[in-house]
């Protein structure tokens, strides 16, 4: 490739550049630059004191995003504007509506966590969403509280109602595009070829994508990647597109992006998604980084399960199709080659009369990791259950299919019979373990559980809305 | 008395700190700082042998590499200040120090330091260690006794006995411990996040063999301490300072989320057996509290666990144990309503207990048993608005309504169920200065050396003093958290309101006084010769008749520099009465019969705490000590490898502090008191308050839910759906 090019970004406004791609932004922020009003509570996404907004621009609108400093890279950020709690302040430092609010409201105790409020606040405000309690806590989720009990907080957001959006100001990027950045340890392609070219060239480089599971490194254990391959500025990689029978999610897309879809073809799996780590984590953590790290209680694979989806893995070589099944092949162990990049995710539509659920069920209702997730769908032809697909996150050392319980559904009615026989089974299927968040007996029983509930209380025939 | 929240005078400082311009101790710069990393044992027991650091200094940016050979000697009894000596005593403990000149680099180093290990027998389970009885237990005496409980509880009529576990939490302060230790000779500058300047000054004196006048303290703003920022944090402090000495130059140490589940105390888990006796109309005739915890093999500590239980209600028979086993784990300490907090769950637990034994609302089993005094010292209380807090809370929850029976209330696949529990507080008091004072310009000052964990203290400071001068609470200033202001107290046991009101409301009387004088003495005011008494301040004009003449104009003229009183306050030494804050809690909880899943919906809750400065900020701390018995009964755990000794799960996506979906709906009441006896100016702490009974009133609500009692925390989806 080509002689370096640094990577450019905006902070409150003003050009800056660097060649530290591996640095945090947070350390950027706190250390480079001594803007102080962003905090450190924990190094590892799970607090949102680091909380900034990022805007980019998606075809030609500015996009505005909380995303945790602490573990974002500089790298992510090349043509991004970022602004932190102080680029908020008006002419003469004058508080922002949200700020003032805040302050009013008595949002603030000991002050260590409004910054990052602050920065989620405006962000929710500017998304245009509507102002809901259900939006507010799914847009502050990400962002803890030792002190206030967040009523003041949510208060605060429910006080938004309606503010005009910003004109983030004329132009938010100030002209500023993407750099093709090209600096040692930090390599962008701009094409598939590039990126495949790129892969199979530097075997020892990782593959970037959201950074929300690579991020903890330079973070949390101050060990920098040495040598990066940042997958999100290819654009085959960040496509959806839809047909009569498929949805296919390129593998860059981030969670925050997929969603609006997945929850309009899938009922229940927006709801789902909206538990999967928080805003800030889905604003950056995409389906492809989450199947990259392979682990047992990764919320996608249940889902993708469940819809027999198709992983598409391309290297010099040419692409493949692998299904989902046959992507897991032990603990944390992929059949990714080292030359592999996912390229594209796809799931295929569910037809009339296809039942589908998910549920994840997790000791604190957000921003937590699940005991057990699962996903089931049934396809019925004339009242009898002609496929079965019951998938579990959790319940072993990788994502799983209770195969046996399947068959038991199939060929009858979904009665509960069948549901009884199908409980009866997973025992069979899944091997849970006892560990911190829970015991093995506990998962048992909600897997069995899920499924009941899947009969009486949710399955929601496709095309209907998700379930609240 | 309705207190008005919307005329509170807003928090003193937040405009700084939704604008991110409140600067923490890790935001203060200092020039030639050097950072520090810490190596930790992975080990509970055992004894350092060779470290090599001979990769570490190799790498870019290190220092140097500081063990317990380098570092000086300290000899303070009771506390580990690490590296002092090879010998480790819980997993976690600093072993090696990495000076660098960034923290990245500081940590990197840290991860390359090699150290071997002799290992030795380590008692890790609070099982297996041997109980002993502690010398104090928090502030109060370790063991009580008052008529003959056996006796009594054998003849009751009914009679229960449970017992009751709680589980090891951490504070988890938003804001992480930060140290920067800068020394100039024999005198010693220390920013750091701490709850107790003057204390801390006083103790790093002694370490150092300092005059405390050498030593400066300063923390202006604390990101939340909840009692990590005190005696746990101390040692850790001390060792940073030590350090800076040895290498000559200002050392910085921050914690990491990880090291705050071993370097800044836990609140003990908990083994409490209770016993009640009553009679078959639920008058209580004795309770038996008997409880063990663990403490560290080099410190103790006990949490008053039966501080509640001595006085809560009125009982002619209480015997309260308290004993501590000694374990391989980090030293705990106070958090956050320590002892009261699971002690009064278990109490709270067994009389819900005791009020189905008794077939009896578990609210009017507790209005039957209201204290007319404080049996356990023989005193009367100061005041006691309990029966107002009941009535007031269970109005405005609609407890009326609630069916005994558990298990009745439905709605689709969710169980509801609904209970309450009483709480109470010590108000607790020590000596503390302030000065107010007011200058040329017209602005008031407060100076006092407390500091600020995000309870307020800035906006009260300034408010006391405001209605005190009659001055408008926009004109002051604070200044506060730096050891060279007037001595103030530390920020624990809810104490710190009640300790400087009666001193800043003095000082600013007296300075009131010497500025009517000033006026009535100088012929060129209008006010010349009308006597002081007869004239009054308010919105910062002073007044008498038709006469009036801005304060700023007379001390413009006459005291140009400036006016300054300052004046001290003390508790009484025998007061003649007891003094606690009283509350009622009510929880309403919806348990999911599939899968377990608790959520508590709504939380009312009454308290009659003395006179409230500030009912917005009051009803804040309230609703943040809720908050934290939301975190006790249903989140948080310190979970102990019970083989390796190590905290199994180090960060906040495995301790889970409440987020905002499992806030429920808050309804908070305050009885006002009139307390003219409580030298404190009738200041009675509420920081604790909330966070007292809150954890009993879920379980009791669960078991009304489900008809599962739940006797350890937190509870668990396993306890609530047991496989069949
Ligand atoms: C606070 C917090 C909460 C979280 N909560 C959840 C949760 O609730 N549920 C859950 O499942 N996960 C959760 N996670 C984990 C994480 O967010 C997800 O796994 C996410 O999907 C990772 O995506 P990413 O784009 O950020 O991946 P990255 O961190 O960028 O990469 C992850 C791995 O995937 C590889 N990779 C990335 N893209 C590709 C590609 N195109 N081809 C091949 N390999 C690739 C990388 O090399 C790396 O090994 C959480 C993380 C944090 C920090
Ligand atoms: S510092 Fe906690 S999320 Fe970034
Ligand atoms: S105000 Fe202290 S953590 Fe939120």
């Amino acid at each position: 490739m080509t002689a370096e090019h640094r990577i450019r970004f905006l902070l409150n406004g003003q050009s800056r550049e660097t060649a530290a791609a591996s640095t945090t932004l947070l350390d950027f922020i706190r250390e480079t630059e001594r803007l102080t009003g962003t905090k450190e509570g924990c190094a590892e996404g799970d607090c949102g004191a680091c909380t900034v907004v990022v805007t980019r621009v998606v075809n030609g609108e500015p996009v505005l995003e909380a995303v945790n400093a602490c573990i974002t890279l500089m790298g992510q950020v090349d043509g991004r504007a970022v602004t932190t709690v102080e680029g908020l302040l008006g002419p003469g430092r004058a508080a922002h509506p949200v700020q003032r609010l805040l302050a009013e409201t008595d949002g603030t105790q000991c002050g260590f966590c409004t910054p990052g409020f602050v920065m989620s606040l405006h962000a929710f405000a500017q998304s245009g969403e509507a102002v809901t309690v259900e939006n507010v806590h799914e847009a502050l989720a990400g962002n803890l509280c030792r002190c206030t009990g967040y009523r003041p907080i949510v208060d605060t957001a429910l006080g938004l109602a309606g503010p005009a959006r910003e004109d983030a100001t004329a132009s938010p990027l100030g002209g500023l595009a993407d750099s093709d950045v090209n600096v040692p340890g930090w390599h962008a392609p701009r094409t598939l070829a590039d990126l495949l070219q790129l892969r199979a060239e530097r075997p020892a480089a990782v593959l970037v994508a959201g950074a929300t599971d690579l991020g903890l490194g330079p973070s949390r254990d101050r060990a920098p990647i040495v040598d990066a391959i940042d997958v999100t500025r290819v654009p085959e990689l960040n496509d959806i597109t839809e047909t009569s029978t498929a949805i296919e999610i390129g593998a860059a897309v981030t969670y925050a992006r997929a969603l609006p879809h997945l929850d309009r073809l899938y009922p229940t799996l927006g709801t789902y998604l909206r538990r999967l780590g928080s805003r800030q984590i889905r604003n950056s953590g995409t389906i492809g980084g989450n199947l990259g790290t392979a682990s047992p209680i990764g919320d996608s694979a249940p889902f993708l399960l469940a819809l027999d989806a198709e992983i598409e893995l391309a290297s010099r070589a040419g692409s493949r199709h692998v299904a989902i099944a046959d992507f897991f092949t032990g603990y944390r162990k992929t059949a990714l080659k080292p030359d592999d990049v996912i390229t594209t995710i796809r799931l295929p539509k569910l037809v009339d009369g296809d039942l589908f659920r998910c549920d994840k069920v997790s000791k604190r209702y957000d921003q937590d990791i699940s005991n057990v997730a699962g996903t089931f769908r049934l396809r019925i032809e004339d009242g009898r259950v002609v496929e079965a697909r019951l998938a579990y996150g959790g319940m072993a050392a990788t994502p799983k299919r209770a195969m046996a319980a399947e068959a038991c559904l199939v060929g009858g009615p979904f009665d509960a019979a069948a549901v009884d026989a199908a409980v009866a089974a997973l025992p069979g299927d899944l091997a849970p373990i006892d560990d911190m968040r829970s015991t093995a007996a506990y998962r048992m029983a909600v897997a069995g559980n899920l499924l009941r509930r899947f009969l009486i209380a949710g399955p929601a025939p496709a095309g209907l809305e998700a379930m609240p | 008395m309705m207190l008005r929240e919307d005329r509170s005078p807003r928090r003193y400082e937040a405009a700084l700190k939704v604008r991110g311009a409140a600067r923490f101790t890790a935001e203060i710069p200092v020039a030639s700082m050097l950072h520090a990393a810490l190596v930790l044992s992975p080990l509970p027991s055992g004894r350092v042998g060779r470290i090599d650091a001979g990769e570490a200094l190799a790498l870019p940016g290190i220092v140097r590499v500081l063990t317990h050979a380098e570092m000086p000697r300290i000899d303070r009894p009771g506390v580990l200040i690490p590296l002092q000596g090879p010998d480790v005593h819980h997993a976690g403990q600093p072993v090696a120090l990495v000076a660098a000149t960034t923290p990245a680099a500081a940590r990197r180093g840290a991860a390359s330091v090699e150290v071997a290990y002799e290992r030795r027998p380590a008692i890790l389970n609070l099982a297996d260690g041997e109980p002993f009885a502690p010398k104090t237990a928090g502030r109060t005496a370790t063991d009580s006794r008052r008529g003959d409980p056996e006796t009594a509880l054998r003849q009751a009529e009914v009679a229960i006995g449970r017992r009751y576990t709680t589980a090891t939490n951490n504070h988890h302060p938003m804001e992480p411990q930060c140290v920067t230790a800068q020394w100039d000779g024999e005198r010693l500058t220390v920013l750091t996040t701490t709850q107790a300047v003057f204390a801390h000054r006083l103790a790093i004196a002694e370490c150092f063999g300092l005059r405390p006048e050498d030593v400066r303290i300063v923390s202006h703003y604390l990101g939340g301490g909840f009692g990590a920022k005190g005696g746990a944090w101390f040692p850790h402090l001390v060792m940073a300072i030590a350090a800076a000495r040895v290498l000559g130059r200002p050392l910085r140490l921050e914690l990491t989320r990880e090291q705050m589940f071993t370097l800044t105390g836990r609140r003990q888990e908990t083994v409490q057996d209770l016993k009640l006796g009553a009679t078959k109309d639920g008058r209580l005739t004795a309770i038996v509290h008997e409880s063990l915890a663990p403490t560290s093999m080099f410190g103790e500590y006990a949490d008053a666990l039966a501080t509640v239980t001595r006085v809560l209600h009125a009982c002619p028979n209480v015997a309260t144990r308290q004993r501590l086993a000694r374990v391989n784990a980090p030293q705990p300490n106070p958090a956050r309503a320590p002892g009261e907090g699971p002690g009064s769950f278990a109490l709270e637990s067994a009389l819900d207990e005791l009020a189905y034994e008794l077939d009896l609302d578990p609210l009017e089993l507790r209005l039957r048993n209201i204290a007319a005094h404080d049996q356990h010292v023989d005193l009367p209380w100061s005041s006691n608005g309990l029966r107002e807090c009941y009535r007031a809370g269970a109005a405005s929850f609609g407890w009326a309504r609630r069916p005994m029976r558990p298990g009745s209330l439905r709605e689709g696949h969710q169980a509801i169920g609904i209970g309450m529990a009483a709480a109470c507080y010590p108000a607790y008091r020590m000596a503390s200065e302030a000065a107010v004072g007011i200058g040329a310009d017209g602005r008031v000052k407060v100076r006092c050396g407390t500091q600020d964990m995000g309870s307020g203290t800035y906006t009260v400071l300034a408010q006391l003093a405001a209605e005190a001068l009659g001055m408008s609470y926009a004109e002051v200033d604070v200044e506060l958290g730096d050891s060279l202001l007037p001595e103030g107290p530390y920020s624990g046991g809810s104490m710190a309101t009640a300790s400087f009101t009666p001193a800043v409301e003095t000082a600013a009387r007296d300075l009131r006084g010497r500025l009517l004088a000033l006026a009535s003495a100088d012929a060129a005011s209008p006010l010349a010769g009308i006597a002081p008494e007869r004239m009054s301040i308010a919105d910062g004009m002073i007044r008498s008749g038709n006469r009036s003449e801005p304060v700023s104009e007379l001390v413009a003229r006459r005291a140009p520099q400036g006016l300054e009183a300052r004046a001290g306050a003390a508790p009484e030494a025998r007061p003649d009465f007891s003094a606690f804050g009283f509350g009622a809690v009510f929880a309403e909880v919806r348990v999911d019969s599939d899968l377990g899943e608790v959520r508590v919906s709504r939380l009312t809750a009454a308290y009659a705490a003395g006179r409230i400065l500030n009912p917005l900020l009051a009803r804040s701390q309230f609703v943040g000590g809720l908050i934290w018995g939301v975190g006790m009964a249903l989140h948080e755990a310190t979970v102990m490898d019970p083989h390796l000794g190590r905290v199994v799960g180090t960060s906040l996506a495995d301790y889970l502090i409440p987020v905002h979906a499992d806030m429920p709906a808050f309804d908070i009441h305050m009885v006002e008191e009139d307390e003219p006896r409580l030298g404190s100016g009738g200041v009675k702490g509420i920081g604790m308050l909330g966070t007292v009974g809150t954890a009993a009133a879920i379980a009791n609500a669960v078991f009304h839910a489900t008809g599962r009692r739940v006797r350890d925390l937190p509870i668990r989806v396993e306890h609530l759906l047991r496989p069949d």
